[in-house]
């Protein structure tokens, strides 16, 4: 052991001088030279004092993996282990082997080349696998480039440290992003303070591009789409600013235009820190450039010399990227007269055979319960502060079926609760008025009556449940309900294929996946009017779903989940319900389902600088095929989580005088019945040259584009199809990113030479990769269509960390730990650690942590460290063996490491599962390989492994190889007929060699 | 051959001997039975002249202190098609044989039977008993079952006041006996009485007809059977679970207490200007499928609380707008659009009135509303079944409270009054035939040979099904004489009434009333064989069942010229002098019966509602004799200080001003005070200690009308007024009115003026006497 450790401590050592070098280089070369892009942008005046703080920093990321080997970390690591435990020396000889040639590589490519790799050397990597070519002809050389660059746990510990750095010495703080000076942002999942300097930050809204292309051919150069991902309700660091408007302009009695809140009299574009004031009663829309607009006689102020508003700095609209407007009446769903309710919120409880055997309907009750009334949740603060305080809570409806829909009275004048059941399934009505919704207060007698109820049938052997669900006609019945309150949310369970009445569903074998497109969209797409029409009817009511699936069987997801898919609602899945195991899972979920609203009656509205128009919205589905042509989408519900995808197209050319502006106003209702609109304003650069375009890209939203963009051809092309295109597309755009460096289309940059990966697109193969591998795309006919759906409906709309960290989830191992890692600071950031690569090989015989974006797995090694499962379980447990596989949490113990792993759990759960804060711990799945069934699936989330020669899963390495191979057939084979080479050569040739699926693209 | 006619000792000539009227009332104490004529005409020829049909009032559970009981099954006629039964008027061969009297059989006597003789005679030939009750020893399956279907689109007052009626009424029903509950307004809430751990309910939609198929799936739920929750032999045992919703009263009283105290008013909101959506239609449907598919053939009631119209379809009687009005006579009479629902509601009501038959099963309709509720389109369902209609203002009067718990009356063994799943068979001698019947009963549509080709009233069956009977209820009954030939005098024919029934003892029993008429061709002893009273209650009936069928008009120009026609058949007169016009004494009182039936609000509809018409009517159809007499001609009472209580004419110069008058028309009981006794009144001077007479005076009538109250079904409404009191209308619309501003000089001394055009008794007789004699006809 010492000696092991020695080495590798001297070694480290030894690496860790070139690397800060390198790393100081790296940061000046490739953050300063992105940042050198920024002065096309309108308005950057503080421009040259950004540059300085993140680049100072840039060095430091490297340090804490220098920690964790200096420190000693916590004496877990191989205390048990033989000194020739194989993981180690193989990493320190692949180290060794890769040293020589980095330097090379430094000189190669100076801009996005990053030195210092030889410490992290992919594992996997087939040497001299990757053929990459040079310059006057094809050669073979060693792989250069896909080992440490494009390491994405390295680029994800890089990025977390560079915002936890403070900023000197002397200065405590850490850097902020700035949402105006700085462009493009920190890679999803990052904790990082911002500062909204008139744009939205990043948690709301970004772009696949930061240097927006200023034509069409420009874009389609790079063949990647322009897209924004918008989470209006992201979690923030400051609450958000409530604007009321819904006075103004009223005592005027003039155009009705002008009533409620100023807006471009042309493009209905809302107030916004970027409209120009003219003069005090004048001012010029920034999205439409349109100049005739007046300022309502209430709302105007005095200009300062530089022509800004006295108030500017008063008025949050007028400097901040997101608020909320109240808006008057006239912007009710009923427009002028009309009221809107408070949330409304239906339990829909299976009470069928398979949900009363398996303990659910009291898993439920107590979850309800525990959502209700464990804890005092400030509504208002929730909410945002209310100019009058409202005396309007949520409303709470409990609704049970199996084949009948039984309706519980929660009327406060009502001694007990009261049963109602609905029977009358072809021709379902709400049963009744008072007492359908209560408040939770004034009735809790009632509804704990009700919970109860639900408790003893669980219970009571006596009671003989029905075999089979109406479920269909149960969420119908719930939507009617809601109907008259204006929509609201549904949060049903479901326990086995809903197959009784109206919208029965019969099971679907699974034998025809993979065969056919259209076997595929029969498994895939719903092929019941009755669904199909429900999806519209919930959507026309905002009404949301959010799903619990419990079953053993499948219950056909097509059908079932269309209607959270296309209400924008959660699936939440178990397939081997145990409750022991489980019942903590389902209860987290189950209660932020009940807590996570945030507003309905949503419409979503992107408007965009002339040149741009939308072309398609993601991860809402009321467009044309739901309720006709209505084009802005409504949102039945809105939640913290719920993240659109916009993608643009061109109707025209991008002004380069201008920035390009977006403005996302999304109007709703939110949970008390105040009316709003949430304004996101994001202003982007406009790029004149193609290379300007790549080397601002966002990556994780090009992913999440393109992943989205994939899904949405589920059913309608086969998976076969969709893998293709998907592998086709990743092709293509280093195609052309290598054409534009080879054809030198750039010319006063000097990257001639190959060059794999545009520095902000490094890590799309692998998260690629990753989704080829995902339950959604995976070949293989042991996938379910229910598995393939549910995980297609949630990546539909999930915040874009929970979906990267989806497709590459974030391992950490626990006997390498240092002392400081896994902790808490002041801004009660986490200290995370270096995440271990998704690949057995990385893995040594411990204890690891992992998080793939829905669970949170706990791997422990039969030969782990026994002091270390001492410390983590308990002192009784003497063998890994003796750990109990029902366990759902880890026991709180004064051991450091237990501490560490309950913060690294608690900060997966509330950052990335999105499951706020529970006091009581959070749960956990316990994983012991050769022992536990749940290997094979955690071993599917080690994505840099091939899962099966037969499936076509192949390894990272073997992947880029591929692809390589496969860019370089493309580039040799484009000699005779040199479209790419046309394209690059010539932006304005606007020739399509796209596949259809990219059209857009 | 040895033959004893036992029943021979019934010595009619003996009877028809006497001058005066025979005593009809005394055989009605013995067998509940009023013939109209209580000798037949011989042939049909004969019968064919007689105008007023040859009909029996007859009440078949007719209190009886002396009637005999047999606890045994009765001895049938072996012909399959006459299955009469063994009675007093039979004659018996000791030896072993007895003689059919409707079919001249001869039938074997039962083993136990052997060696009866006159001092050992079994109970059904005691020659007292032409009235016997059998208990079978066929045992109910079921004890009775009651199911309450209450209306809650009603204010918090009504509803109260409803529930606290029906939370008394539990303790009224015999522990055993089995009781649903479904509330309904905008939708149908049918309680699940069974769930003992939470109060659950199955809610219908109140706007949807829904087949007997659909309330039995959505109902039914397969249970475990108790005593198998572990399935001891192989798996769980299911059974069928609709009963469920009908449970013992002991078991459920709790919990059906706290049902009804947690029941409150529909909450679905009530536009401005709209009728809140009330489905009775529906819930009737749910009620009585409900009940068919769960306790098909087993005496049951429904009782449906109904506080306004139906105001959803199926069962629409008016929209949900205020300002759409409720039909009236003369919309139904001119059938405009007001009354456009009208069709369509009586004809799904009278399904559900089909439907609760054939399971045997009563409805009940108590209304409690100013308003209408639609009575008028329900009452088939209460007519055909023998179910009660109850009008009143609302639940909160006592009259529903009274009324309603005096349904649940006991006899004296404390078995509830109701007899429930009858069937009334009428068997009759070869001479007769039956015609029909008018009363609260259905047709089973049994055509056996004694069933005539003329209907009257519910005509071509000898069979009824009497859903629900009670002790009071009295059917009218008609026969044909079939007779063509000349027979022999003292000739007789035989009438034998059979009433199976469950009583609510849960027993069935057969109440048998067996009598005999002599044919006769002689007319004087026809004439004084005439029974005016249930002639003119019979009459009546047939006017009542015309009406419902016939204009108003029409009905009344026929009952003219039946009793003109009857005059002129049996009255004393010289053609064309009118003063020469004396009818005989049998017939002295039967034109006043049918002037005043004329004017009574049975057959005036002016000022009811079809409503209201349709109450008067049911209850009118189910009473006996003596109670539709005072219906038709209300009787009036005077107590003064000078003289004894008396009966006084019905006439406006029965009123004086010293006179207190006592009116009972059945549905009204009524106090008058003459002017001056009112004065005296108001003055105190009953309080006055030297006017104690004046005092006993004031409370004599009140004692009576208290005895009048006392078993009355419906509770009648009590009014105390006084001349020129606003409620005094009561009483001048009930009088003769000899004395109005017409003719105000007629009978000069004394009386009050009643304001009305109508004629009185005094005119219409005249022109009954003009018509007669000139032979118009």
């Amino acid at each position: 052991m010492q000696a092991n450790n020695g080495s590798f401590t001297s070694n480290g050592n030894g690496t860790t001088q070139d690397l800060r070098a390198m790393n100081g280089e790296m940061g000046n070369m490739s953050l300063a030279n992105k940042r050198k892009k920024k002065p096309a942008r309108a308005f950057h005046q503080q421009w040259e004092t950004a540059v300085a703080p993140p680049s100072s920093t840039a060095s430091t990321p490297f340090m804490p993996p220098n920690a964790l080997f200096n420190g000693n970390s916590n004496g877990y690591g191989f205390d048990s282990n033989p000194p020739s435990n194989g993981f180690i020396t193989p990493r320190m000889d692949s180290t060794s082997s890769f040293q020589s040639p980095a330097p090379s590589r430094v000189s190669s490519f100076q801009t996005t080349q990053l030195p210092g790799l030889p410490l992290f050397p992919p594992q996997h990597q087939p040497e001299n696998a990757i053929v990459v070519p040079v310059s006057g002809g094809i050669s073979l050389v060693p792989a250069p480039a896909p080992s440490s660059e494009l390491s994405l746990v390295d680029y994800r510990y890089h990025t977390q440290a560079t915002f936890m750095t403070p900023t000197s010495d002397n200065d405590p703080l850490y850097p902020s992003f700035y949402t105006f000076q700085n462009s493009i942002p920190p890679t999803a999942g990052t904790q990082y303070l911002t500062v909204d300097q008139g744009t939205a930050s990043p948690n709301y809204i970004r772009s696949s591009m930061y240097f927006v292309p200023e034509t069409e051919s420009l874009r389609a150069a790079t063949k990647l789409p322009i897209a924004l991902t918008i989470r209006p309700f992201a979690p923030s660091q400051d609450p958000v600013p409530v604007v009321d408007f819904r006075d103004l302009g009223n005592i005027s009695g003039s155009d009705p235009l002008d009533f409620g809140p100023p807006r471009c009299r042309r493009c209905r574009a809302y107030v916004n820190p970027s409209m120009t004031f003219t003069s005090v009663s004048n001012f010029t829309c920034n999205v439409c450039q349109f100049r005739g607009n007046t300022v309502p006689q209430e709302y105007t102020s005095y200009l300062d010399a530089q022509g800004n508003r006295a108030d500017k700095f008063v008025k949050p609209e007028l400097h901040q990227g997101v608020y909320d407007i109240l808006v008057p009446d006239e912007y009710n769903v009923g427009g002028t007269g009309s009221t809107n309710d408070e949330l409304h919120h239906i339990f829909l409880v299976d009470i069928s055979e398979p949900s009363i055997r398996q303990g659910l309907p009291a898993v439920v009750a107590d979850s309800i319960r525990t959502a209700l009334f464990a804890e005092k949740e400030d509504l208002q603060e929730q909410t945002g502060e209310d100019n009058e305080p409202s005396k309007k809570t949520i409303k709470y409806s409990i609704i049970c079926f199996d084949k009948h829909i039984h309706f519980y009275n929660l009327s406060p004048k009502l001694q007990q609760t009261q049963v109602n059941v609905c029977t009358d399934l072809d021709d379902p009505f709400v049963p009744f008025f008072d007492g359908l919704f209560a408040d939770k207060e004034e009735s809790r007698i009632q509804i704990e009556d009700a919970l109860t109820n639900m408790e003893q049938m669980t219970n009571d052997p006596t009671f003989l449940p029905d075999t089979e669900s109406c479920f269909a006609v149960a969420i119908k019945l719930a939507s009617m309900c809601l109907e008259s309150h204006g929509g609201g949310k549904i949060t049903t369970l479901l326990a086995g294929l809903p197959s009784w009445g109206p919208g029965g569903l019969k099971f679907k074998p699974n034998n025809t996946s993979g065969k056919n497109a259209d076997a595929e969209k029969y498994l895939f797409l719903p092929n019941l009017d009755y669904y199909k029409a429900l999806g519209k009817e919930l959507v026309a009511q905002s009404v949301g779903v959010d799903l619990f699936v419990v079953a053993k069987t499948q219950v056909d997801m097509a059908n079932v989940g269309y209607l959270c898919g296309v209400t924008g609602g959660n699936i939440n899945r178990w397939t081997n319900f145990e409750i022991e195991r489980d019942a903590r899972g389902f209860h987290e979920k189950f209660v932020t389902s009940v807590k996570n609203p945030r507003g309905y009656q949503g419409q979503l509205k992107v408007r965009c600088s002339n040149g741009l128009q939308v072309a398609q919205y993601y991860g809402t589905y009321s467009n044309k095929d739901i309720i006709g042509d209505v084009m802005d989408p409504k949102v039945s519900l809105l939640t913290e989580d719920q993240t659109f995808t916009v993608l643009f197209e061109y109707d025209g050319k991008l002004d380069t005088k201008y920035d390009c502006h977006f403005q996302v106003a999304l109007l709703y209702t939110d949970a008390l019945g105040a009316r709003k609109v949430r304004v996101i304003n994001l202003v982007l650069a406009v790029a004149e040259k193609l290379q300007d375009v790549f080397n601002m890209v966002d990556e994780d939203t090009v992913m999440t584009t393109i992943l989205r963009d994939s899904l949405s051809f589920m059913g309608k092309q086969s998976l076969k199809e969709i893998r293709e295109s998907l592998n086709n597309k990743l092709v293509e755009v280093y195609t052309q990113y290598r054409a534009m460096s080879e054809l030198g289309h750039n010319i006063t940059n000097t990257m001639n030479r190959t060059l794999l990966f545009p520095e902000g697109l490094k890590h799309l193969p692998i998260y690629a990769l990753a989704f080829l591998k995902s339950d959604a795309l995976r070949n293989g006919n042991g996938i379910t269509p229910d598995t393939r759906l549910a995980e297609m409906f949630n990546l539909m709309h999930m915040p874009v960390e929970r979906l990267l960290y989806n497709l590459y989830p974030a391992m950490v191992e626990l006997h390498s730990l240092d002392d400081e890692e896994c902790t808490f600071d002041d801004y009660g950031f986490l200290r995370l650690p270096r995440f271990t690569e998704l690949s057995l090989s990385k893995m040594e015989q411990g204890v690891y942590i992992l998080c793939d974006g829905y669970r949170v797995y706990v791997w422990v090694d039969p030969n782990a460290n026994i002091l270390l499962v001492k410390d983590l379980f308990g002192e009784n447990y003497d063998s890994v063996l003796q750990l109990d596989p029902m366990m759902n949490e880890l026991p709180v113990l004064p051991t450091l490491i237990s501490e560490q792993s309950h913060n690294l759990i608690k900060f997966f759960h509330s950052k990335i599962i999105g499951i706020p804060g529970q006091d009581t711990g959070s749960s956990i799945q316990l994983v012991r390989p050769g022992i536990d069934g749940s290997e094979i699936i955690f071993k599917l989330r080690l994505v840099e492994d091939n899962i099966s020669r037969s499936l076509a899963t192949p390894s990272y390495g073997d992947y880029l190889t591929s692809l390589h191979k496969a860019i370089r057939v493309n580039l040799d084979s484009d000699k005779a007929s040199g479209k790419i080479k046309q394209s690059i050569d010539n932006v304005g040739n606007n020739s399509e060699s796209l596949t259809q699926r990219f059209a857009l693209f | 051959m040895d033959n004893l006619q036992y029943g021979s000792q019934f010595d009619g000539q003996e009877q028809m001997g006497g001058d005066g009227p025979l005593d009809f009332e005394e055989a009605e104490d013995m067998n509940g039975v009023r013939l109209s004529w209580n000798c037949f005409p011989s042939t049909k020829a004969e019968a064919a002249k007689i105008v007023v049909p040859t009909g029996a009032l007859y009440t078949p559970l007719k209190a009886k202190e002396d009637l005999a009981i047999a606890q045994y099954d009765p001895v049938i006629c072996q012909n399959a098609s006459c299955k009469a039964i063994l009675n007093p008027y039979c004659s018996v061969d000791p030896s072993g044989f007895w003689m059919c009297t409707m079919c001249k059989n001869r039938n074997g006597l039962p083993g136990v039977y052997k060696g009866i003789n006159y001092d050992n005679l079994p109970l059904e030939l005691n020659a007292a008993n032409s009235t016997i009750e059998y208990i079978t020893a066929r045992p109910v399956q079921n004890p009775p079952i009651f199911m309450f279907v209450v209306d809650t689109c009603q204010d918090e007052d009504n509803l109260n006041a409803l529930k606290e009626s029906l939370t008394i009424s539990l303790s009224f029903l015999p522990p055993n006996a089995l009781v649903g509950f479904i509330a309904y307004g905008t939708m149908v809430q049918v309680y699940d009485l069974g769930s003992e751990k939470i109060n659950k309910s199955y809610i219908f939609r109140g706007d949807k007809e829904y087949t007997e198929k659909q309330i039995s799936e959505m109902l039914n739920k397969p249970t475990l059977s108790p005593g198998h929750g572990g399935g001891i032999h192989g798996g769980p045992q299911f059974v069928n679970s609709l009963s469920r919703f009908l449970l013992p009263v002991e078991d459920v009283e709790f919990g059906l207490t706290a049902i009804l105290e947690n029941l409150s008013k529909d909450s679905w909101p009530v536009a401005h200007g709209n009728r809140p959506f009330r489905c009775t239609g529906s819930a009737l449907n749910v009620a009585t499928t409900l009940l068919g598919s769960a306790f098909p053939g087993t005496g049951a009631r429904i009782m449906l609380f109904t506080g306004g119209p139906c105001s959803l379809s199926p069962g629409l009687i008016v929209g949900q707008h205020l300002k759409e009005a409720l039909r009236s006579h003369s919309d139904i009479d001119k059938d405009n659009s007001i009354a456009k629902h009208m069709k369509k509601a009586t004809k799904y009501y009278e399904m559900i009135a089909d439907r609760a038959v054939k399971n045997s099963h009563i409805i009940d309709i108590f209304a409690g509303c100013y308003d209408q509720t639609g009575l008028y389109e329900m009452r088939g369902m209460s007519n055909k079944t023998g179910g009660t209609i109850l009008l009143t203002d609302a639940f909160t009067t006592s009259i529903f409270k009274q009324s309603f718990l005096r349904l649940f009356n006991k006899d004296s063994d404390g078995y509830l009054l109701m007899g429930f799943n009858g069937t009334l068979e009428v068997k009759t001698s070869r001479e007769l035939k039956v015609s029909g019947l008018i009363g609260h009963a259905s047709s089973l549509n049994i055509k056996s040979p004694n069933v005539s080709e003329n209907e009257l009233g519910l005509g071509g069956t000898s069979q009824y099904r009497l859903c629900g009977i009670s002790p009071q209820d009295s059917y009218a009954v008609f026969f044909d004489i079939a007779n063509t030939q000349p027979l022999p005098p003292n000739s007789q024919c035989f009438i034998q009434f059979v009433t199976h029934y469950q009583h609510s003892s849960g027993t069935f029993r057969i109440r048998v009333t067996t009598i005999s008429n002599y044919l006769t061709q002689d007319e004087q002893t026809l004439t004084n064989s005439f029974d005016q009273e249930a002639a003119a209650v019979l009459l009546a009936r047939v006017t009542l069942f015309k009406a419902e069928q016939d204009d108003g008009a029409d009905v009344l120009r026929w009952v003219d010229r039946m009793l003109i026609r009857l005059c002129q058949k049996f009255a004393d007169y010289r053609k064309d002098v009118g003063e020469s016009f004396r009818l005989p004494p049998p017939f002295s009182l039967f034109p006043q019966f049918v002037y005043y039936l004329r004017r009574s609000q049975f057959l005036q509809v002016f000022n009811n509602s079809p409503d209201e018409t349709a109450f008067y009517r049911h209850v009118f159809v189910n009473e006996d004799t003596n109670n539709s007499l005072l219906m038709i001609q209300p009787s009036l009472t005077s107590f003064s200080l000078d003289n004894e209580p008396e009966p006084v004419l019905l006439d406006s110069v029965s009123i004086r001003d010293d006179r207190i008058l006592l009116l009972d028309t059945f549905f009204h009981i009524l106090i008058y005070h003459g002017k001056t006794i009112a004065q005296w009144r108001k003055a105190g001077y009953q309080d006055l200690p030297d006017y104690e007479n004046f005092k006993s005076l004031l409370e004599l009538p009140k004692q009576e009308a208290i005895e009048l109250l006392s078993d009355r079904y419906p509770l009648p409404r009590f009014i105390d007024t006084e001349e020129g009191g606003s409620q005094a209308r009561f009483l001048y619309a009930k009088l003769n009115p000899s004395t109005t501003y017409n003719n105000n000089s007629t009978f000069g001394a004394g009386g009050a003026i009643v304001l009305t055009d109508d004629v009185s008794l005094q005119v219409f007789m005249a022109h009954l006497q003009k018509l007669v004699v000139s032979g118009s006809s």
